[in-house]
């Protein structure tokens, strides 16, 4: 089922993203023309263009995510969403990955379109220099790139899902409310990431004081560097969990569809 | 004969306001149950209980005699009193989208009522008229084999020809194992398809009875009954 759902949620924010894309794609291309030649209005022109396209897909990404949540739960299409014989969990998962998507998506074709106006013969020789400079630096340093790498993009993508659930979150808290429940959803957002830095306050007050910062010393480089990351990764999955577990909660046993 | 929906002492209040106020309901399979009251009776916060859209402020409701969940929800056809379908999908689309997820859905059934109405397959839902909207709606709805079927105002927009194609779509998809409840305010439309009829006011049962027992006791149709009970 949750496959079935994800479907008809990449059917329908695909018909936004993609005609987007493409035209951002095809800018990029029209760009890199331009500059061969150096037409100077008509340079201008598009790289104006390919600046604001590059913008709206920022701009649209979140609010597509945030709007497809809402909409398809939260107003009539929720009619339609909570009488299907589904759990309430599938429903707010396949929003999320289907998010993530285009979040990623994005984010693949907005570096590609950089590539594209870019584009020189020996770019490709260009990333191997580059790539060879920055191994040479991480064994100068006793750095293990391909982990750091890791928990790098695992923290990115993380923190971008708990963003998101975040804003769900307030979204379902909002829904809770009779009247204003967009003036409640924003008050819910700002309630939410007030708790989150009285946690994380609390959290750094419970380590000093067992003397935390101590033991670190003793620790060996590469645990701090790697273990700093781990920790946040562990810290993130937590927070979003319980981020998750709330929306569902409230969409499950607090559901009031007007 | 089984009990399709049962409710007992169920409440809702929105705020300060008493929507439904302690409602007691058996409805059994094998019945045409007519759900009949005034605007703001509560017919419609009643059926969205039973489909999981609103959360009781009290007591109890049980369809096929379990809780609200998947579970009711595989056997419940649903039909809104609004536009509730994904306005940029095809006819063809929502009938794919039907059978991918109710396991009961009959395509076959599906397009032979979009034939029989002459409504295009391949149009947008939005490229629509209000009341062809509606048969579309209800003839996804009427499709499935489910054991209850809740159609909140199923004939308020369509023209009376129309009409009287959908009760008999009703009719016959009639199933000794099923019940129907139909929530409307047009009575004499659909009076002589119904076996049972429910007055709700302000959120409390008035009369719950069959139809044969108000015809042969009372000496008048349901029509003229009702309008007796709610005049105003």
């Amino acid at each position: 089922m949750l496959g079935k759902l994800m479907k008809y949620e990449l059917q329908a924010s695909a018909k936004t993203f993609l005609p987007l894309y493409g035209v951002l794609l095809l800018f990029a291309i029209v760009n890199r023309l331009l500059f061969n030649f150096s037409f100077g209005t008509l340079q201008g022109i598009a790289i104006t263009i390919y600046s604001g396209l590059m913008v709206a897909i920022a701009v649209l990404t979140i609010i597509v995510s945030i709007q497809r949540f809402y909409k398809t739960l939260l107003t009539e299409e929720g009619y339609l969403m909570f009488t299907l014989p589904v759990k309430t969990w599938q429903l707010v998962i396949s929003r999320l990955f289907t998010a993530m998507i285009w979040v990623i998506g994005s984010g693949i074709v907005s570096l590609g379109s950089i590539l594209i106006i870019n584009a020189r013969a020996d770019m490709y020789e260009s990333f191997i220099t580059v790539w060879r400079l920055v191994n040479e630096q991480a064994s100068i340093q006793g750095v293990n790139i391909y982990l750091l790498g890791a928990e790098g993009s695992a923290l990115l993508f993380l923190g971008m899902i708990s963003s998101i659930l975040l804003i769900y979150t307030a979204i379902a808290i909002g829904h809770l409310f009779q009247q204003r429940q967009v003036l409640a959803s924003f008050g819910a957002y700002m309630g939410i990431i007030i708790v989150m830095q009285t946690i994380a306050r609390l959290f750094v007050t419970i380590l000093k004081r067992f003397n935390i910062a101590e033991y670190i010393q003793n620790l060996d480089m590469n645990v701090v560097t790697y273990g700093t990351g781990f920790v946040f990764i562990i810290g993130i999955i937590i927070w979003g969990s319980c981020l998750f577990a709330l929306t569902t909660y409230i969409l499950n046993r607090r559901l009031n569809l007007n | 004969m089984s009990i399709l929906l049962e409710t007992k002492n169920l409440t809702k209040k929105f705020g300060k306001t008493l929507a439904l106020a302690g409602i007691d309901l058996q409805i059994e399979s094998g019945r045409i149950v007519g759900l009949l009251g005034p605007n703001g009776s509560g017919k419609t916060t009643l059926i969205k209980l039973a489909n999981g859209l609103l959360t009781p402020t009290n007591g109890e409701l049980l369809v096929a005699g379990k809780q609200i969940g998947v579970e009711t929800k595989k056997v419940v056809a649903y039909l809104p009193d609004k536009n509730y379908l994904n306005d940029w999908m095809r006819v063809a689309d929502l009938v794919q989208f039907f059978s991918d997820f109710y396991l009961d859905f009959q395509v076959a059934a599906a397009e032979e009522m979009l034939a029989n109405l002459q409504i295009d397959k391949t149009a947008r839902l939005k490229s629509l008229s209000k009341g062809t909207k509606e048969k579309v709606q209800l003839i996804l709805v009427m499709s499935r084999k489910a054991q209850l079927y809740l159609l909140d105002e199923p004939i308020a927009g369509v023209d009376p020809a129309a009409r009287d194609y959908i009760l008999n779509t009703i009719l016959t998809n009639y199933n000794p194992e099923a019940a129907v409840i139909i929530s409307t305010h047009l009575i004499a439309d659909i009076e002589q398809i119904l076996d049972e009829v429910i007055f709700i006011n302000k959120g409390k049962i008035t009369l719950h009875s069959m139809v044969d027992v108000i015809r042969a006791e009372k000496n008048m149709s349901v029509d003229a009954l009702f309008r007796e009970e709610f005049k105003c």
